[in-house]
């Protein structure tokens, strides 16, 4: 049952207990007040008929005065108007006979005080003398006085029994006073017994689990017991403390993500950290580096320059003195000697063109490239007119220059890639019947174009075909060729700069084409 | 009483191999011209401000100037700074007579005022023609401006 309820009944216990208890008690005591009043009255008529006694003892034995008489009327009419009330007013049955007794009684009096009046009044008129000792007056005073005392009487008991009922109405007020009293009070006194006794555990343990909780114990839950609001405050609380837990859980959960993330960023920034310093220490080790190409560029650059200066002075001498020595022996010297002579002059002389084409190499590798857009038509054009000023006129060749497209490079490394290829061309086949010499484009799309040179001459062995680009490898003996071996390695060596390919196909004596391929992203920058 | 003198060829080598075929080749053109050789540098110096060893010599300024770039002590290079930095010497015409055909040279060179630049040809036919033409232009053709000292 719901403490509510609970308290509802011990109010509606307590409201019935007053309505039903509270008229009572008032009727109770507005008897007790009537009987009170009834007493009063009574005692009142006592007096009145103990006075009516006294005025007609005197009217009668004393002094039979007229004005006696008159007194005597008034108090009987008095008496008259109390009876009716004392008839009115004791109208139980306890009081009946007594009051009807008092009324004939009073009646009877009456009726015989006035036939002794009247007697009285009867002697006065005949004349005679009032004789007291008058035998009707005797017998007539005789039972007046036995009715007077039966009035007496009769009131004096009403009043006493009055005074019964009087008492008892006081007690029984009393008594439903203190029944109402006791009644409220034990109502009360039981509500707050049975509250005390089932709350007073119950909150008690829900206190120590909400302190248990505040503590940080979210385990804690409440044993619920029956089925009110205590225990729906217990399944709230249980409730309360469940999502405590889980909220705490995850809030827990979340910190330890938290942790976690927090873990893995410093351990990222320190990675980071980490790997600035190792690309620091890498910028170091690239600046050294870049120290050292330096100096090894320059080292390189120095190296040339005494190769250009200091290697070719003595081969300078050598031709030179062979000369000075055969005009100075002109004619003195034999066949034999002179071919030696001849000998070493002319491979001074290849000596020499080495060294150039070596030197030239190594510039290639070197120069700085300055990238613009160049109208390959007539770069090949160009080239090709000054080798043919170098191509003795009884060589014939059948030229054929096809339509080129422009490309972006290096305009005089282009120009040596042009002429080292065309001069190959023209050397390879200038020994055949009637050489031909053909320029063009291969292919131009969009990443890049492709070029071609191809001759009808010598060819050669694909089987050797990556030889071809290695610096000082020849295919052909000096004999058949002349040639440093340099030229085709320093095509490879432009075109790689250039961040193109080249490469060659030819068959033995059927000719060669050798290709070169330019990248086109080039195009269209201005460098 | 001006007696128009034939300059001198002032030729600056230290190697002495080119040195004799520079002057072998000079020879041949008949110019007449007297050819002092100096080894380096350093001599080149003296011999142009009257110095050191060269204190006591007629000081008429060489009519042309041949010089090496790579020799020892002091390199061509600087004798050619110290010659055009020198109102007195700024107006006798060098010509670079050298092994080195690298850029860097030409350059530095001209940069500096030099009025020629000849790669030495391996060739001897071509290195005696381009010795005898460079005598023929600076010590004939070529007017230099008159210089008193």
């Amino acid at each position: 049952m719901n403490i509510r309820t609970r308290l509802n009944m011990s109010s509606f216990i307590s409201l019935a207990m007053m309505l039903i208890m509270v008229p009572l008690l008032f009727w109770s005591f507005s008897e007790f007040r009537k009987a009170n009043e009834n007493d009063q009255l009574a005692d009142k008529l006592q007096k009145t008929v103990s006075e009516r006694f006294i005025l007609r003892e005197e009217y009668l034995l004393i002094s039979k005065s007229p004005s006696t008489l008159v007194r005597w009327r008034s108090k009987n009419v008095t008496l008259g108007k109390l009876l009716d009330d004392v008839k009115q007013r004791f109208g139980d049955d306890d009081f009946q006979e007594i009051v009807n007794n008092l009324i004939k009684n009073n009646d009877d009096a009456i009726a015989i005080f006035n036939r002794i009046a009247s007697n009285r009044e009867q002697l006065n008129i005949v004349g005679r003398e009032h004789h007291f000792n008058d035998e009707l007056e005797r017998r007539l005073m005789g039972q007046l006085l036995y009715k007077s005392y039966l009035i007496s009487d009769a009131s004096g008991q009403l009043g006493a029994l009055n005074q019964i009922k009087v008492e008892r109405f006081r007690d029984r007020t009393i008594a439903l006073l203190v029944t109402l009293i006791a009644g409220l009070a034990a109502t009360i006194l039981s509500t707050s017994f049975i509250l005390n006794k089932t709350l007073r555990r119950r909150i008690s343990s829900l206190r120590a689990s909400t302190e248990s909780i505040a503590k940080g114990d979210l385990e804690t839950r409440i044993q619920i017991i029956g089925n009110d609001e205590l225990s729906d405050l217990s399944r709230t609380f249980n409730d309360m403390a469940d999502k405590l837990k889980s909220s705490y859980e995850s809030l827990q959960e979340e910190i330890e993500e938290r942790k976690l993330t927090e873990e893995s960023l410093t351990e990222s920034e320190q990675n980071l950290r980490q790997n600035e310093e190792r690309i620091e220490g890498l910028n170091r080790e690239l600046q050294l580096q870049i120290l050292k190409m330096q100096e090894a560029n320059r080292e390189l650059e120095s190296f040339t320059y005494s190769v250009s200066h200091d290697l070719r002075a003595p081969l300078r001498h050598v031709l030179g003195f062979v000369e000075k020595l055969l005009k100075l022996e002109q004619g003195n010297l034999g066949e034999k000697s002179r071919h030696c002579l001849d000998v070493i002059s002319s491979s001074a002389s290849r000596m020499g063109t080495l060294i150039d084409d070596l030197l030239s190499f190594s510039r290639m590798g070197r120069a700085e490239m300055m990238q613009v857009k160049i109208d390959m038509n007539q770069l090949v054009i160009e080239v090709v007119n000054e080798i043919r000023e170098g191509v003795p006129d009884n060589v014939g060749i059948g030229w054929r220059i096809l339509q080129l497209p422009d490309i972006v490079a290096d305009r005089s490394m282009l120009r040596q890639v042009l002429v080292n290829l065309i001069s190959n061309a023209v050397k390879f086949s200038q020994k055949t019947g009637s050489p031909q010499i053909e320029i063009g484009c291969s292919q131009a799309n969009e990443t890049e174009t492709v070029y071609y040179v191809k001759d009808n001459g010598a060819g050669f062995d694909m089987r050797y075909a990556d030889k071809l680009f290695g610096l000082f490898q020849r295919l052909h003996s000096p004999e058949e060729f002349d040639g440093t071996g340099v030229g085709l390695a320093n095509v490879r060596r432009v075109i790689n700069r250039h961040g193109g390919r080249v490469w060659g196909e030819g068959k033995i004596n059927d000719g060669a084409v050798f290709y070169f391929a330019l990248p086109n992203s080039q195009i269209g920058g201005n460098q | 009483m001006m007696v128009t003198e034939i300059k001198k060829i002032l030729l600056v080598e230290d190697n002495p191999n080119d040195a004799e075929m520079t002057m072998d080749a000079l020879a041949e053109t008949n110019l007449g011209n007297e050819v002092v050789w100096l080894k380096d540098g350093q001599q080149a110096l003296d011999y142009l401000h009257c110095t050191g060893e060269h204190a006591g010599r007629n000081p008429v300024n060489p009519g042309l100037i041949l010089l090496d770039l790579k020799m020892p002590k002091v390199d061509g290079l600087q004798v050619l700074k110290v010659l055009k930095a020198t109102p007195a010497l700024q107006p006798i015409p060098v010509v670079i007579l050298t092994s080195s055909r690298e850029e860097i040279d030409l350059l530095e060179s001209y940069k500096n005022g030099v009025n020629g630049y000849v790669v030495k040809p391996v060739e001897f036919g071509a290195f005696m023609e381009a010795i005898k033409a460079l005598g023929i232009y600076w010590a004939i053709i070529n007017l230099p401006p008159k210089v008193t000292i």
